[in-house]
């Protein structure tokens, strides 16, 4: 085996490219770095790793010199911590950093833990990253006594004019990281160097507005800044958190693990998790990043239980709620009761909802809205027995071809089309099916801009290998026939596919186009929409995705709960029902289902965080803890269950939805809701699911119409709540405008007319 | 075009030089001249007009030459040419006062070939340049073009052509000296499916033009050696990187190009051989860093040109992860000759370890200023008082920079150092790609190495900290040095910083940024220490140093200083003593320069005196 020797120590590693500073870490020698990072390639910029190697000429980049057999690598030399402290030195000039040679700096750490706020740093202790702070790390390590130059303030304005972060690109020190996160990691690009010599900076194409530039303000730039040059404008100055806790963001169907800054019991900030945590492994989009305190800690959060007497909500104890739903329940038939879940409730939940329905009730009017395109999917799956076929996010970087079908997936899931990236990026080819935005455009090798419509029939087309494509031309027919005739393919898809004219049969095909090896990866809007399926949250499904009309299962459920169990209404046969005054009951706790339709209803009961049109016709009001404050687990579009994990107390007075459903349960009398924690549920609802059974394909309705990217959650539309996010949605139509029509020439003279005319007004002012 | 034969004793062919030089002198209004009286006086079967690319003696522009006599007209003017038409052509009496005249004697030079400036030259790289039309790739054949491609194509394996480069001692010709051979054999032992040559023509460094001038005047010399590179090395694609800013390099290679795919030697099965190569032309933007081999391959991917650490080498990894060989203009321009007249041949030339010749854009404060090659091992004496013909106004000597902002600058006790790759990296300066810089004693060393930093500093691309803050932070302490604020401690501070960057930096750029600075200290420390100490520029040349007095007993009160200052610093009635307002003066020397000299009124003398404000 080859060894190499650091600082003495002789070590034995694997010839395969590593280098030194790779074998340095695994065996815990420090090398101190500012421009590496994990994620990213060696970028060799910063300087900082710079090592002596015998019988290689001057220093070398630790991170960028493969490890060899026999190398004597030295890091701590005097010459070389000499360079590393004058390379140090002429980095701090420009860095706002008389801090971290204050004498006071020991006792001024403990006196000043945190930053205060401030509109400009100035140093350490105005700076919000100072936790955080890389480059602290590294001047306390090479060991600075001065600063050896005149510091310089580069007196540029700190820009605030973008959504969601702020730069101050006084405080930048080049690492360049933000640039190749931007560019190598999520394929965006919208940022680079500008400008030569001392003069170089961090900017997007002509100085343009992010807006403006092709930035998903996902954030990975910040996440990866040494430095406090990029910040979260809304999360930046609570100081240290008291804890940091991870969950699952359920904001979309991805399943992303979020890590939270919590103090005093109240989110904080919002962070990608480690690198390590399935399925983003340290990305996030912009509502994850962003915009998930602003939600939770919302002042209009629902924190009282209501109940309306002579037209009016008041306020009431949880007791009195569950005595007026009781009332309200136990006065109406069982078929006349309809409880529409969200594909935000959890896994229990959403079975215990189902639950409360079958067997305190006796309906099986059950169903959560969108649940269309799960609703074909995991049947479908549940039928071909085809659930391995679903791939994960890790699979995807991996895939050799991929079709996306139907979707701006780097909209509407900015980490899937992370993944998809850094496969188009390895070489894989990419196909588009349908519409799809700039960056997909960008990345893609084919482009067939078909109506949805036309889905089923390419589809099939391709998935039997016809000779002719419909629509497609036959040179590019023939392109994407050979590239998805050989190895692991991967095939994206979204509800768009509802769209086509036989979804089924466009399901059926993608399975059968993945062949033995490939890859499919439904991308769900919502955050448990599978988890919602398993649970038997659907009129005609049982938990464990066994039909209604299968009748020895259904005897069991039935002996179980004591009720006889048919199948019910789903959501669009409620609304049906409802208008002709045959619904009297409707349990909403999804507010962002439309109160269309459900004018002749008599008593809605509503339960969520967040209030909707339907508080005002609610009879009761029952205040739900959001998805930070809740417990439980949700299954993501990999088809893997993750855990939610309560990172604050519920706001208020308000409780998780398992908790509400067990003592409402409890209350109507059932002997079934004992449950002391979502664990209790969880382990009953495994019994049913040990075997997934394949119950009968109904016909799939087609409820969801191709909606722009409206993000919301139980009631709470996102981009209404945050500014900024609202900012950035709105701006995104102009961003796909299609591409000018301006000659090469024209826009150059426009852009030297432009420069004159600014320059004039410099001038002139 | 073809030469006749009946004739051709009889027919004069006249060349008419469109280098850079030339051309800004107006020479295409020359040769439009020219073609409009030899048409008009119906002389066309008496004379051959042909357009050639740089003759070399840039000083003397616009050039033309008659052959097969080989008569110099020098500085020609539009003018001129009826007299050149009715007195050479038609008379058969060449124009005298246009010949070439030895500023020392007095002695009117006809022929080229007598002129000290070619005499002390030996042209194998620039064989061509100035003989042929480089438009025409016959006329480069004729001259035995393309018969090293033949030869090696035909007669050859890869691995004995890059055997011959070897042997030859070929170093690379863009600055560091790496043995081409070497590379080319690294180039050759990477295994891939694809590999890429690329011909660096980013000559950046100001006061630089062989590389720019070479693709004019000889592209398909460039071409040649390119192609043999891509056949030693096994590529079957290639870049011709050269700087949008050289728009006729630009337009030359293209056509030669066009030209050679026309004849088979670039493309599919190249002279039936089995090899395939082509290539296209890539203009860069106008980066200096782009001339670092890294840097240029980024911008060739479509990238902003930065560069890359190293290893991995181009020639394992480079355009696009393939192994690439990158080769200077001259180098490539080399490759021919060797191949033809072998490698012991070249060897001969030149020092032991420096084979071959250099070519150097001469400039600055010598006589003859232009494009010289000399063998190895010459004097830096033999090529600035021999062929440069000595310094302007036979004034002293002071320094020779070479190797432009990442080179040196070397004193007159260093004149007789023989020029090449090892003596000049000793005495601190580099070979570099071939700038050749001459000062006199009117050049201020602190404000040479300030105006090269500041270039290097403009031109550092950002992304890493030596070089991107330390050039900056050395280029401040320059101007405060400069602008009498130096203190004790202020050139060990330089000396530091120069070594942190040297040693710090990520390529070439940073690596050799400070050599000027470093240099200057090292030769003229005393210089620096005047500055410092005593607050004088000896040279006069650093604005906050001086100051410009009238002497009242040699004032005539002629008024001109008055009426040309800028500044309105000058007062005085019209035959009375004038005066200068230091306040209000800019230290622009519109009055110096004005002064007349029978007067001479007007002095430059220290702004402050024994030191101290």
């Amino acid at each position: 085996m080859p060894s190499l020797t650091i600082d003495g120590k002789q070590i034995q590693f694997k010839e395969d490219g590593r280098t030194i500073l790779d074998i340095a870490r695994e065996e815990g020698i420090y090398i101190p770095t500012l421009c590496d990072h994990p994620d990213l390639p060696p970028h060799g910029g910063c300087r900082m790793c710079l090592v002596e190697v015998e019988g290689m000429k001057g220093f070398v980049t630790a991170c960028t010199t493969p490890a060899k057999d026999n190398m004597i690598v030295d890091t701590t030399n005097d010459d070389l911590m000499k360079l590393k402290r004058n390379i140090l030195q002429l980095l701090l000039i420009e860095h706002p950093s008389a801090c971290v040679v204050c004498a006071e700096w020991n006792t001024c750490n403990e006196y000043r833990s945190q930053p205060f706020k401030s509109g400009l740093i100035t140093g350490c202790s105005t700076c919000p990253s100072k936790a955080s702070c890389e480059l602290r790390d590294v001047v306390e390590y090479v060991g600075l006594d001065d600063l050896g130059f005149v510091p310089r303030y580069k007196e540029m304005p700190v820009e605030k004019d973008d959504p969601f972060f702020d730069r101050d690109y006084n405080i930048c020190i080049l690492c360049a990281r933000c640039v190749r996160v931007c560019d190598e990691i999520r394929g965006t690009g919208a940022i680079s160097f500008a400008k030569r010599g001392h003069e170089t900076r961090v900017d997007t194409a002509f100085g343009n507005s992010h807006l403006d530039s092709g930035c998903w303000f996902c954030g990975a730039c910040i996440d990866v800044c040494p430095t406090g040059a990029l910040s979260p404008r809304m999360m930046k100055w609570h100081g240290t958190p008291d804890e940091t806790v991870v969950t699952t963001c359920m904001l979309c169907g991805t399943g992303c693990q979020i890590e939270f800054d919590v103090k005093w019991d109240r989110i904080m900030a919002s962070h990608p998790g480690s690198e390590n945590s399935e399925p983003n492994r340290g990305h996030a989009c912009v509502l994850g990043r962003f915009c998930i305190p602003s939600l939770m800690n919302a002042p209009d959060r629902l924190k009282i239980p209501t109940v309306r007497r002579d037209g009016v909500s008041i306020p009431v104890s949880w007791d009195e709620a569950y005595e007026r739903i009781a009332e309200i329940l136990n006065e109406t038939t069982p078929g006349r009761i309809g409880f529409v879940g969200a594909p935000h409730l959890t896994t229990e939940a959403a079975y215990l909802l189902q639950k409360l329905a079958r067997s305190a009730i006796g309906t099986s009017n059950v169903d959560f809205r969108g649940s269309g395109f799960a609703s074909l999917v995991v049947r479908t799956l549940a039928d071909t027995d085809s659930f391995a076929k679903v791939g994960s996010l890790r699979d995807l970087e991996k895939a050799d071809w991929i079709i996306a079908v139907g979707g701006d997936f780097v909209k509407t899931h900015q980490v899937v089309a992370k993944s998809c990236y850094q496969a188009v990026a390895r070489g894989a080819p990419l196909i588009l099916i349908g519409e799809a935005g700039v960056n997909l455009k960008r990345w893609a090798t084919e482009h067939i801009p078909l109506k949805a419509k036309a889905f089923s029939t390419i589809l099939s087309q391709l998935a039997v290998g016809e000779e002719k494509l419909k629509g497609v031309k036959k040179q590019h027919a023939e392109h994407i026939k050979s590239v998805v005739s050989k190895g692991e393919g991967a095939i994206i898809f979204g509800s768009d596919i509802l769209l086509a004219n036989n979804p089924g049969e466009a399901m059926t095909a993608l399975l059968r186009l993945a062949g033995d090896k490939g890859r499919i990866y439904p991308a769900f809007d919502q955050g448990n929409e599978v988890g919602a399926m398993i649970a038997g949250l659907q009129p005609d499904l049982l938990p464990g995705l066994t039909s209604v009309g299968a009748s020895s299962v259904r005897s069991k459920f039935e002996a179980l709960w004591g009720k006889e169990i048919k199948a019910g209404l789903s959501l669009e046969q409620m609304r049906m029902a409802a208008s002709k005054g045959e619904l009297d009951v409707l349990y909403v706790i999804d507010g962002s289902l439309l109160a269309k339709g459900f004018k002749k209803v008599k008593h809605v009961i509503y339960q969520s965080p967040f209030p909707s049109e339907w508080v005002n016709r609610a009879s009761v009001i029952l205040p739900a803890a959001g998805f930070v404050e809740d417990s439980g687990t949700v299954v993501n579009m990999e088809m893997k269950q993750l855990k939610l994990k309560q990172v604050t107390q519920p706001i208020g007075k308000s409780k998780q939805d398992w908790l509400i459903l067990t003592e409402l349960g409890r209350r109507l009398g059932s002997e079934g809701f004992k449950y002391k924690s979502p664990k209790k549920v969880a382990k009953e609802l495994r019994e049913f699911t040990k075997e997934l059974d394949s119950g009968a394909i109904v016909e799939i309705e087609s409820i969801r119409k191709a909606a722009d990217w409206n993000p919301v959650y139980r009631g709470a539309i996102l981009a209404e709540r945050i500014r900024d996010l609202k900012t950035f949605i709105d701006a995104l139509p102009e961003r796909e405008r299609p591409l000018s029509t301006e000659s090469m020439d024209d826009f150059v003279k426009r852009l030297s007319e432009q420069e004159g005319a600014n320059t004039q007004v410099k001038e002139a002012a | 075009m073809s030469p006749g034969n009946e004739s051709e004793q009889s027919i004069l062919e006249i060349r008419v030089c469109r280098g850079t030089g030339c051309e800004s002198a107006r020479a295409h209004q020359l040769l439009e001249a020219l073609n409009k009286e030899v048409a008009d006086k119906g002389l066309e079967n008496k004379v051959r007009i042909k357009t050639i690319g740089c003759h070399g003696f840039c000083e003397q522009g616009p050039v033309v030459t008659v052959e097969p006599e080989g008569l110099f007209y020098c500085q020609v003017n539009e003018k001129d040419i009826k007299e050149i038409v009715e007195s050479h052509i038609i008379g058969g009496k060449p124009v005298e006062k246009l010949f070439y005249t030895e500023p020392a004697t007095g002695k009117i030079i006809s022929k080229y070939e007598d002129i000290p400036f070619y005499k002390g030259q030996k042209k194998v790289v620039l064989r061509n340049c100035g003989e042929i039309d480089p438009s025409s790739i016959d006329e480069y054949i004729e001259k035995g073009g393309y018969d090293g491609l033949k030869k090696a194509l035909l007669e050859m394996k890869p691995e004995q052509v890059i055997d011959q480069i070897l042997k030859s001692g070929l170093r690379g010709r863009g600055g560091a000296g790496f043995p081409t051979g070497l590379k080319w054999k690294f180039g050759r032992g990477s295994k891939s499916d694809k590999k890429y040559v690329v011909c660096n023509a980013d000559e950046g460094d100001p006061g630089a033009f062989m590389d720019g001038a070479i693709l004019v005047a000889d592209p398909h010399a460039v071409l040649e050696g390119l192609i043999v590179a891509a056949y030693s090395i096994g590529a079957d694609e290639g870049f011709v990187y050269v700087r949008h800013e050289y728009p006729q390099a630009v337009d030359s290679i293209k056509k030669a190009i066009i030209d050679s795919r026309k004849r088979g030697f670039l493309g599919k099965d190249i002279l039936d051989s089995g090899f395939s190569f082509d290539l296209s032309v890539k203009e860069g933007a106008g980066a200096f860093v782009c001339g670092e081999e890294t840097a240029l391959m980024t911008s060739i991917e479509g990238n902003r040109g930065t560069p890359r650490p190293r290893p991995p080498f181009p020639t394992d990894s480079g355009l696009w992860g393939k192994p690439t060989c990158i080769n200077n203009v001259k180098t490539l321009a080399t490759i021919p000759v060797i191949l033809r007249r072998g490698a012991e041949w070249f060897s001969s030339i030149g020092t032991e370890k420096s084979k071959g010749t250099a070519i150097f854009s001469l400039t600055g404060k010598v006589k003859n200023t232009g494009l010289v090659e000399v063998p190895m091992g010459t004097t830096l004496r033999h090529i600035i008082f021999n062929v440069g013909g000595g310094i302007q106004g036979d004034a002293k000597f002071k320094a020779v920079q070479t190797g432009g902002p990442s080179g040196g600058c070397l004193p007159a006790d260093k004149l007789d150092l023989p020029v090449d790759y090892d003596s000049l990296t000793q005495a601190g300066t580099i070979m570099g790609s071939g700038g050749m810089i001459v000062m006199d004693e009117t050049t201020c060393m602190v404000d040479v190495a300030r105006y090269f930093l500041s270039f290097t500093q403009a031109e550092s691309c950002g992304k890493c900290t030596p070089c991107r803050m330390g050039t900056l932070e050395m280029l401040r302490i320059l101007d405060k040095i400069r602008s009498g604020n130096g203190e004790e401690g202020d050139i060990e501070k330089l000396q530091e910083i120069a070594i942190t960057v040297k040693e710090g930096s990520l390529c070439g750029l940073g690596q050799t940024a400070p050599n000027p600075v470093l240099t200057t200290v090292r030769y003229f420390r005393d210089e620096y220490e005047a500055h410092i100490r005593d607050k004088i520029c000896p040279a006069e040349v650093c604005k906050a140093l001086i100051k410009y007095v009238i002497v009242s007993e040699k004032c005539i009160g002629c008024g001109a200083c008055l009426r040309i200052c800028p500044a309105n610093a000058i007062t005085g009635k019209k035959n009375e003593v004038h005066i200068i307002s230091d306040e209000l003066c800019i230290k622009c020397g519109a009055c110096f320069e004005v002064c007349p000299p029978k007067a001479s009124a007007i002095d430059k003398i220290p702004a402050y005196h024994g030191g101290g404000h």
